[in-house]
């Protein structure tokens, strides 16, 4: 029986998720990716979707980088792990402090 | 006092403020735009410090040591061959765990490196603090938190490089740092125990720029507020310049007259001649023209740059180019074209792949430039129909302009130019604030040197050949006059005339010379100083039909590029080949195109 692949490019704007492994197909994007912060057991949230459709933006590890749908798709994800990302604490690698700023 | 020199090379992520960095530590101007890319190149500055002349090295923005680009080898080369005593790696305050991956590939290179965790200003607007104690603790290496925009941190920056230069005894780096694993050699895993410790926030420090990605990303205001912003850029340019032009003018017609009034009773009257209607006249109407476009579109093209915006474009309009075969950030170097086609090239390094930066480097100039820009405009000021016509008409042309880019494009990556699609990544950096004094004065003093230079080597010479040709005669009829009906016929088929050919042929080493030789042409050889607002006047007295008007502005859209940016061209790709192409392509289809044009007005309106 299959595996769930479930990968980047099925999140939809506002979900959230955490990766799993990256399979690469030959086009030496993973380490690209990877590089990027885009490594196993990195939270990623996808945040915005081009007017046009394609490419879709990731929010990782701080900052946003747009990929496209193909390219998202190398990324897997870890079934369990996706949700709407306003339930969950903001991905931000760092600890929230109490009080004002 | 022997000079103790040391060596410091500056690394990290793009869009840091590497660049910003360095400008501040050495005083010099390098541009810096808010998109992921834009230094290339290695630049080198100094400056002293106590006893020592620090020389450093800004190294191209690089996410990875690895060599998957020509800019990460460049990178990986300086620092494996020793080029660097001190290593200084740049970091953002908000992506401190992505950039520490690169601190720790250049720390397994390098003894001396020190962590400057940069834009501490925008972090602390967001609510972001680093803990530098506990940073430096658990990475090995002194740490300085720098705010370069403010000038915050950098003494203590300058302070640091020396000292670690100056410890005999350099500590390990990144030994003792997770906890949860015994000899974690995972940079991910390190970087993310190092960020969860040192990094604090009150609150999701992206949720601002969320709110603005909204606007200028939604479905249904994204597109709309491009095109506004279009408008409103060649608005400004249009009413703008033709304000400046107008003052530009009128000073300049009385430094040449005073010019004139000297030189009359020193020099013998064909000399003044040649001087006062040839060079100066030649030079100062290219100032005049080309100076005020100039000083409108950079600036506002450098402040959208550095708010973070242009990304988003990229990011818009990849589709598109994607159905093309090319890649997202063509937009963003098709701007860059409109401001100066030399400029547009170079800038076409941004484009990782090979084959789609060719693409992009062969179709830039499809894109009307600034130079070509004020002849345009004063075609569209001979239809007599205003500004807001004219702005109008100018978004039909770049939308021309474009559609004929990605049919190139298209063309392009079926015929010579062949391949496989890339991936695209593309950072979309947070939004900054720009600091808008800073912005236009380095933008004007930049353009105004640019387009000084440019009329002294290409205008200045051209004036003068251009004032041989109409008064030096072979028979009856000038130079100028032979030159013309050679190219009558050529010209007349595109629905224009020799004197026209002439001008598009002579204006090779720089587009802005299009206008002074158009204005030449129409008033048959003899060049008045008058007002820049006669322009279009004059051409109607020449007797420009719309046809030619039309024509006109097609064949200045789409020629052969100018001589810098052909030089451009052949040193980016290394390939006098494709610096040819370039030249031939955009001529090709801009002749044929006119002929068309023509054609079709002859058999249906005359």
């Amino acid at each position: 029986m299959k595996k769930d692949t479930l990968s980047l490019s099925s999140l939809s704007v506002g979900q959230r998720g955490i990766i799993g492994r990256l399979t690469d197909g030959g086009r030496n994007i993973a380490d690209r990716l990877r590089d990027l912060g885009m490594n196993e057991g990195a939270a990623v949230e996808c945040v915005m979707i081009s007017p046009l459709g394609d490419p879709r933006a990731y929010l990782i590890k701080g900052s946003v980088i747009a990929l496209r749908r193909e390219d998202a798709a190398v990324v897997g994800l870890i079934p369990e792990s996706v949700c709407e990302a306003l339930c969950a604490k903001p991905i931000i690698g760092s600890k929230i402090r109490e009080g004002r700023r | 006092m022997s000079e103790r020199i040391i060596r410091v090379a500056l690394l990290g992520n793009p869009n840091v403020g590497k660049s910003t960095v360095f400008n501040a530590l050495t005083g010099m101007r390098q541009h810096t735009g808010n998109w992921a890319g834009k230094t290339v190149g290695l630049a080198e500055g100094r400056f002293d410090e106590g006893e020592y002349t620090v020389v450093i090295t800004d190294l191209p923005g690089i996410y990875s040591l690895r060599c998957h680009s020509p800019e990460e080898e460049v990178a990986r080369d300086h620092i494996e061959k020793g080029e660097a005593d001190v290593t200084v790696c740049v970091c953002d305050a908000l992506s401190l765990e992505r950039n520490l991956i690169l601190v720790q590939q250049a720390a397994e290179i390098c003894d001396c490196v020190i962590i400057c965790v940069n834009l501490i200003d925008e972090a602390e607007k967001k609510g972001v603090r680093i803990d530098a104690g506990k940073l430096s603790e658990m990475t090995g290496c002194p740490v300085i938190l720098t705010a370069a925009r403010q000038k915050v941190g950098l003494d203590d920056l300058r302070r640091e490089i020396v000292a670690e230069h100056e410890r005999s005894q350099p500590t390990p780096h990144f030994a003792n740092v997770c906890n949860s694993c015994d000899s974690c050699t995972d940079h991910h895993c390190i970087s993310a125990a190092i960020a969860r410790d040192c990094v604090s926030a009150v609150s999701d420090p992206t949720v601002r720029d969320r709110r603005i990605d909204k606007i200028t990303t939604g479905r249904y205001t994204s597109i709309p507020l491009m095109l506004l912003l279009l408008a409103a850029v060649f608005w400004l340019t249009l009413v703008g310049s033709a304000y400046l032009s107008g003052w530009l003018g009128l000073l300049l017609d009385l430094a040449a007259g005073f010019i004139r009034k000297v030189i009359t009773p020193i020099l013998p009257p064909t000399l003044t001649s040649m001087i006062c209607d040839g060079l100066v006249a030649t030079v100062f109407r290219v100032i005049a023209v080309m100076l005020p476009p100039m000083a409108v579109f950079f600036p506002v093209f450098t402040l959208l740059e550095d708010l973070g915006y242009l990304p988003r474009v990229a990011f818009n309009l990849d589709r598109c180019f994607k159905v093309c075969d090319s890649c997202g950030k063509q937009s963003l170097t098709m701007l860059m074209g409109l401001g100066c086609n030399a400029a547009g090239v170079t800038g076409c390094r941004i484009i990782d792949s090979p084959r789609e930066r060719l693409i992009a480097i062969v179709t830039n100039s499809f894109m009307p430039c600034n130079g070509r820009l004020p002849l345009i405009i004063a075609a569209f000021g001979c239809l007599g129909l205003g500004a807001g016509a004219s702005v109008f008409g100018l978004l039909i042309a770049f939308a021309l302009a474009v559609a004929v880019t990605l049919g190139v494009s298209k063309l392009l990556s079926v015929t010579l130019l062949r391949g496989e699609i890339s991936s695209f990544t593309l950072e979309l950096p947070p939004y900054r604030t720009p600091q808008v004094g800073r912005v236009l004065v380095r933008s004007l003093l930049d353009r105004t040197l640019f387009v000084l230079g440019r009329a002294v080597t290409a205008a200045a010479p051209a004036g003068i050949l251009i004032w041989l040709a109409a008064n030096c005669h072979i028979g009856s009829r000038s130079i100028f006059a032979h030159l013309t009906s050679l190219l009558e016929p050529v010209g007349r088929l595109a629905g224009m005339d020799g004197a026209l050919m002439l001008a598009f042929i002579l204006a090779l080493p720089a587009a802005e010379l299009m206008l002074p030789l158009a204005i030449a042409g129409a008033t048959a050889g003899g060049l008045n100083l008058g007002e820049i607002a006669d322009i279009p006047a004059a051409f109607r007295s020449a007797g420009w039909s719309g046809v030619t008007v039309v024509c006109v502005i097609i064949f200045m859209m789409f020629h052969f590029p100018c001589a810098t940016t052909l030089m451009t061209i052949k040193k980016e790709t290394g390939s006098l080949r494709w610096a040819l192409i370039s030249a031939v392509l955009p001529t090709v289809i801009g002749y044929a195109l006119c002929v068309t044009v023509n054609l079709v007005f002859s058999i249906f309106f005359a």
